[in-house]
């Protein structure tokens, strides 16, 4: 039912991301594209992150969900595995995608990493040198970021 | 002419000539009289004298001598009383009385005769008013001495004074020839027996001798066509000159007893009938024309159907089928004229009958020097006859006598060596010829028809070249014989400068002229198409005016291409046409252009360009004398075309395509024109060039006007009016008449070669010889299984079938019963086939209709089948599933939903793991994951690898009272194999062990059976393509690519739609049918894509079939009758083939 189900899939992802939202997770498409989603996912509870209110953008390619959906943070956020430009380190997102994952498996992954960053596979090679060599420090840095740059409008 | 003795006095005078003025309105022209009566009235010198100039010339080519046609007798009345008038044996003077005419002051006149005037003006008084031309039409006759003897009977007056009179004239301003209304016969006569003593009214018995008069003929044969087409039109003055001259010749044939030596049988059949209602002819044509709006009512035209059955010597059950069809379309007569114009099989043969090449003596010729590869025999002789096509030396076949015609043998003999034996009557439209009237005339090019596969493109390839090479004299040794259009032939005249002017076309006046006359003729000229909407209409007009004068038209504008062809091909074909081309051409001798896409516009500079150029390989090609070939595809020409007509002569930038006048142009799958309201076809028809050919394997698709859609592109006159065309042919063929088939055939016989494959030589040898083809039926057994399950589809379908045939239903349920044959099929193939997706719905139904049995049946049947060697696990999942199924009845939306598309599963499939997923989404996973090189695994939890052979396919029953659901398991990928894939495979790697390298193609009518076959052939390791419907045309072109260059063994798997026109699958010699087609016909065509010219091996064909199925018995019904086949399963109406349908469905369900 490759090809032709597939608005379907993703109507019914949108759906149900609307009716049954994960707990500090919303996703809403875009009105112009149905493709396109506003996410902002809730800093995690006892991570540097928490109260934090992240902004992300995921879009999902015309191959989805045989490519995995493309996701990148909008807000600055100071963490190993997120870039500068808010791209992120996961594998699922990459090579361990399977069609079987939809946007909420992916927003509640991304939601998991805030709560364990792994500086030992870095996207942001600075934050992770500075997680590895001074963790407290570089938690400090992660909640000031969040107080800074995460917080609802 | 004043040196014969006049016979034939006209005893008309001043008032005679005042009163036939007044008569006529236009009188400018004298009448051909004239010189006869110059004797007797030297007041017409200064007449004659002036016509002279006129005449003159005409005079030295024509007949010069009356010619003898035959003797008619009479019984004359005496009008005298009294001894010595007139004995036996002696001459008498036939002369017409004038003496009544509507003025009474020409009675008053008429002093000559006064002896007469009584009898006349008695006569006249009886019948004055009610009918004076009756009284034009008494004859007396003198003897020799002076003396009226009697009178000639009216009945034959009536038809002596209008081949005698000069009563009526055309005017030229009509178009019509003068000749066609002048005194066409002179009499003699002799008395045979009278009494001595004459008494008023006593019989004389006369003979007179018949004479064609000179002028009688028709100088002009290209006025035929236009007095024909008038003869359709109203009714005009002329016309009824014209039809009482025809009348008037017919009655003289009959008396005389001449009879054509040349004719065909309808134009005798309709001359019989005419004689036996004792009526004037029918003016056949002339009713066609007015049958146009009421095809289908006229009770007489009814008649010939009769004729139509003795004619058409083959197939007279389709024949009479028709006929029947249109007996019972009285009652609705709507849409019923497209079926009319419809074609069937044994009227398409009649129609090739004489277009093939037997009976032609074509003398094979030899290919150029620069064509590379070495012709068939038929082949040269295609090549003899396009030849002689393009050179109008095509002597044998000048020979058709036009259809419209008949030939006569004058009964005396030729008073010198230039006289003709033969005069030439049109007993449609009167008209008499002493030239004869080839059936074409304007002609150069034609239609190449050969049948699919005998290698037109090379043939044509062929005449490329050979008219590039031979001497052009033939331009000039083209006279005006008289047989071609007059304008046709200046224009062929003044082609030779043309054909010197190589480079600077537009300042060549005698192109400009040459161009000119072509407007007229062929006109596709701008100045036409600005006020011209309807293409048919403008086409007097241009002729007229170029009677008064080419130059006041603008130059055509044309730029000539003098050694360019033109070829158009659908778009799928330019690239094969480039390569063929070149495949068959020397070096440097052919250069292709192929004018599509980006290298449209600069076509002028690619054609003069006489550069030498380097080739990949670095060798120096020479393109200084090269033939130059344009291919172009229709797309192409119709956009050209657009902007052609769009564009004005001030306008032009980059001239168009129509913008040449080219050398040639060919148009291949020619029936791309067939509708001529298509662009195609409008822009075929707008092509200028000097020759014209038309390629096709299907000259007629379907209707009659496809035909003439290629008779306008090729400009065949006088077929290329549309009006013409339909009522000479369309209409008449609609109404049953024969004449409209023997048209067709003696036109196709002067335009089209179509040959068959298996047509013979003159020797008896086929014409194609191909390779061997071994056939071999290879009859397999189904294992228990695959038995068990096929018997329970039968079991059931027989019972339906049983159960239908007690009720009368049969046919009713046709399709019903259709579906059943079709698993049947399908189930002597795979049984995965018979349960995969297409058929669910259908075995749902039946499975309530039979309370669920056999379907239960069957499932458990394709699960232990395909449970396989792994049974076990098999039973231990299926366990599982039912129990968990059991617990759960009613299962949520998302447990049911694929994990990767959210929708219902339709076809679920287990993993291992126990993971479901619909079996499209995991598998196209899968080969997703295989493109990427990487392991395939469970999408939900990774588990892996997996082979697609662990996927297991889950059915749901239908619940049932005992069980809540019946829930199996069956392997998905279809690897699975089956009787016929595993013979399929064993042939394979049996080739595989002998031949090393080899190339096969396998048919089936089922894509789903394909894709098993595809699977199989993977698993063991063959190389395979395919073919079906669904290819794209891109695609298409790079299977058959690979097909032939691929250096090892391939295998081509092909569906049956896949097929297409000009299908080359040579390369391969194997063949394997993996089933049975309903059509033995359809099996053949599928195998002659392999068999065909250029197959250099043997070719090699097995046909699968597996015993007692419906396979064995489907060949068996080939076998009966192979038509019939056909006809049962065709949906054909009558109540014959009805039985014949029941008969086969019995026959197939019989155990």
């Amino acid at each position: 039912m490759a090809a032709a189900s597939l608005p379907k899939r993703i109507l019914k992802e949108a759906e149900r991301l609307q009716v049954d939202a994960p707990e500090g997770i919303r996703a809403s498409p875009s009105e112009q594209d149905i493709r396109y989603f506003d996410v902002s996912i809730q800093g995690p509870d006892g991570s540097p992150f928490e109260k934090g209110i992240f902004s992300l953008e995921l879009w999902l390619p015309s191959s989805y969900p045989m490519e995995p959906p493309r996701v990148r943070f909008l807000t600055k956020i100071y963490h190993p595995n997120i870039d500068k430009l808010g791209r992120i380190c996961l594998d699922i997102l990459k090579d361990k995608w399977s069609p079987a994952l939809q946007i909420r498996t992916v927003l509640l992954s991304i939601q998991a990493l805030l709560s364990a960053p792994n500086p030992d596979d870095p996207l942001a090679n600075d934050v992770a040198e500075h997680y590895k060599s001074d963790e407290k420090a570089a938690i400090q840095v992660s909640k000031e970021w969040t107080q800074k740059y995460a917080q609802p409008a | 002419m004043t040196d014969e003795a006049p016979l034939f006095f006209d005893s008309g005078d001043e008032a005679d000539e005042a009163t036939a003025q007044n008569m006529l309105e236009s009188d400018e022209d004298n009448d051909s009289d004239m010189e006869i009566i110059a004797s007797t009235s030297s007041s017409n010198k200064r007449k004659l004298e002036r016509e002279d100039t006129d005449v003159v010339v005409v005079k030295a080519e024509e007949t010069r001598y009356r010619r003898y046609i035959g003797e008619i007798m009479i019984n004359g009345w005496s009008t005298v009383n009294g001894k010595g008038y007139a004995s036996s044996g002696e001459q008498v003077i036939i002369e017409r009385d004038k003496s009544v005419q509507k003025k009474p002051e020409a009675k008053k006149k008429e002093t000559k005769q006064s002896s007469l005037k009584g009898f006349a003006a008695k006569s006249s008084k009886k019948t004055q008013n009610t009918i004076i031309s009756l009284l034009n039409h008494f004859h007396r006759f003198r003897n020799t001495r002076g003396f009226e003897v009697g009178r000639i009977p009216s009945n034959h007056s009536a038809y002596l004074c209008r081949l005698l009179d000069k009563q009526v004239r055309a005017g030229v301003s009509m178009g019509i020839d003068l000749t066609t209304t002048r005194k066409v016969i002179e009499l003699t006569g002799n008395i045979i027996d009278c009494e001595d003593t004459l008494r008023s009214g006593d019989t004389i018995i006369l003979s007179l001798q018949v004479y064609l008069h000179p002028r009688a003929f028709t100088k002009k044969s290209d006025k035929r066509s236009e007095a024909n087409k008038l003869s359709q039109s109203q009714e005009t003055e002329q016309e009824k000159a014209l039809s009482a001259r025809r009348e008037g010749l017919m009655k003289i044939f009959e008396y005389t007893g001449l009879v054509p030596v040349e004719s065909n049988s309808v134009t005798l059949q309709h001359r019989k009938k005419g004689t036996l209602d004792g009526k004037a002819q029918i003016d056949h044509f002339k009713q066609a024309a007015s049958q146009i709006q009421k095809v289908n009512t006229d009770k007489p035209l009814k008649k010939d159907r009769s004729v139509i059955n003795i004619d058409s010597s083959s197939d007279e059950d389709d024949v009479v089928e028709v006929a029947d069809g249109n007996n019972s379309s009285q009652a609705e007569p709507t849409g019923e004229e497209d079926a009319e114009d419809k074609v069937n099989s044994s009227q398409l043969r009649a129609v090739y009958s004489r277009a093939g090449g037997a009976g032609r003596n074509l003398v094979p010729i030899e290919a150029a020097s620069s064509f590379n590869l070495t012709l068939r025999n038929y082949q040269k002789e295609a090549l003899s006859w396009m030849s002689s096509m393009e050179s109008g030396s095509n002597e044998p076949h000048a020979q058709a006598l036009h259809p419209l015609w008949e030939k006569y043998r004058f009964r005396d003999h030729p008073q010198s060596s230039t006289e003709p034996d033969y005069f030439y009557f049109n007993p449609y439209s009167g008209e008499l010829s002493n030239v004869f009237p080839s059936a074409n005339k304007t002609l150069r090019g034609g239609i190449q028809g050969d049948e699919m596969g005998m290698g037109k493109t090379i043939m044509m390839t062929a005449l490329l070249h050979h008219h590039k090479t031979a001497d052009m004299s033939w331009h000039v040794q083209q006279q005006p014989t008289g047989k071609g259009k007059q304008t046709r032939v200046d224009a062929v005249k003044t082609e030779k400068p043309i054909k010197i002017d190589q480079s600077d076309s537009d300042d060549d006046n005698e192109l400009t002229k040459s161009q000119e006359i072509r407007d007229d003729d062929e006109k596709p000229s701008k100045k036409r198409k600005q006020g011209a909407s309807d293409k048919n209409t403008p086409k007097k007009t241009p002729k007229k005016g170029a009677k008064k004068g080419a130059s006041v038209r603008q130059p055509g504008g044309f730029k000539a291409l003098n050694d360019a062809t033109l070829v158009v091909v659908p778009m799928s074909l330019l690239g094969q046409w480039r390569d063929e081309i070149e495949r068959c051409s020397a070096k440097g001798s052919v250069r292709t252009i192929v004018y599509y896409g980006e290298n449209r516009g600069n076509l002028e500079k690619q054609l003069k360009s006489r550069a030498k150029v380097e080739d990949e390989d670095g060798n120096v090609v020479d393109y200084s004398d090269c033939i130059n070939v344009v291919i172009t595809s229709y797309g192409v020409l119709i956009s050209e075309y657009q902007a052609f007509m769009k564009s004005t002569d001030e306008t032009i930038i980059l001239p168009t395509l129509l913008d040449y006048y080219w050398h040639r142009v060919v148009i291949d799958e020619a029936h791309h024109i067939k509708n001529r309201s298509t662009l195609n076809a409008k822009a075929a028809f707008e092509i200028a060039a000097y020759r014209r050919w038309a390629l096709t394997g299907t000259p007629i698709v379907n209707r009659l006007e496809d035909l003439y859609s290629l008779l306008r592109y090729l400009k065949v006159e006088p077929w290329s009016d549309f009006a013409f065309f339909k009522s000479f042919i369309t209409a008449p063929f609609a109404s049953q008449d024969p004449k409209a088939i023997e048209l067709i055939q003696v036109i196709m016989a002067s335009c089209l070669l179509r040959r068959e494959k298996n047509m013979r030589d003159s020797d008896g040898k086929p014409i194609v010889t191909l390779p061997k083809k071994h056939v071999d039926i290879v009859k397999l057994d189904f294992s228990p299984e695959e038995r068990q399950i096929y018997n329970a589809i039968y079991k059931k379908a027989k019972r339906k079938f049983d159960a239908l045939s007690h009720k009368g239903m049969l046919l009713k349920s046709y399709s019903n019963i259709f579906a059943m044959l079709l698993r049947l099929r399908q189930a002597a193939l795979h049984p995965f086939l018979v349960t995969s997706g297409g058929n669910k719905k259908e075995s749902t139904e039946e499975e309530e209709d039979d309370g669920g049995v056999a379907g239960i049946d069957v499932q458990s049947m394709i699960a232990k089948f395909a449970a396989g060697d792994d049974s076990n696990y098999a039973k231990q999942v299926l366990n599982e599933l039912a129990k968990g199924n059991n617990e759960n009845n009613e299962l949520d939306e998302e447990e049911n939903e694929c994990p990767i598309c959210f929708e219902n599963m339709s076809i679920p499939v287990l993993m291992p793991c126990m993971h479901k997923s619909c079996k499209e989404c995991v598998l196209g996973y899968f080969d997703r994951l295989e493109d990427k090189g990487e392991q395939t695994s469970c999408p939900v939890c990774r588990v892996g690898p997996i082979r697609v052979d662990q996927l297991l396919e889950v059915v749901y029953g239908e619940p049932t009272s005992q069980n809540d659901q019946v829930v199996r398991l069956r392997k998905a990928h279809n690897f699975q194999t089956s009787t016929k894939l595993r013979a399929l495979t064993e042939h394979l790697e049996r080739l595989r062990d002998t031949e090393g390298k080899f190339k096969a193609v396998v048919f089936s009518q089922f894509t789903t059976f394909l894709d098993l076959v595809g699977d199989s052939l993977k698993k063991d390791g063959f190389r395979f393509l395919r073919l079906d419907g669904t290819t794209s045309q891109k695609n298409r072109e790079i299977v058959l690519n690979e097909l032939d260059r691929y250096d090892g063994s391939v295998v081509l798997l092909i569906s049956l739609r896949a097929g297409g026109v000009g299908l080359n699958l040579t390369s391969a010699n194997h063949v394997f049918m993996m089933d049975v087609w309903w059509n033995e016909a359809i099996e053949k065509q599928a195998i002659d894509r392999v068999h065909r010219i250029g197959q250099e091996k043997d070719v090699h064909v097995v046909r699968f079939c597996i015993e007692d199925t419906i396979e064995d018995r489907v060949m068996h019904i080939q076998k009966r009758k192979t038509a019939l086949v056909d006809n049962a399963l065709g949906g054909k109406s009558s109540e014959e083939s009805k039985q014949e349908r029941i008969a086969n469905l019995k026959l197939i369900f019989s155990l």
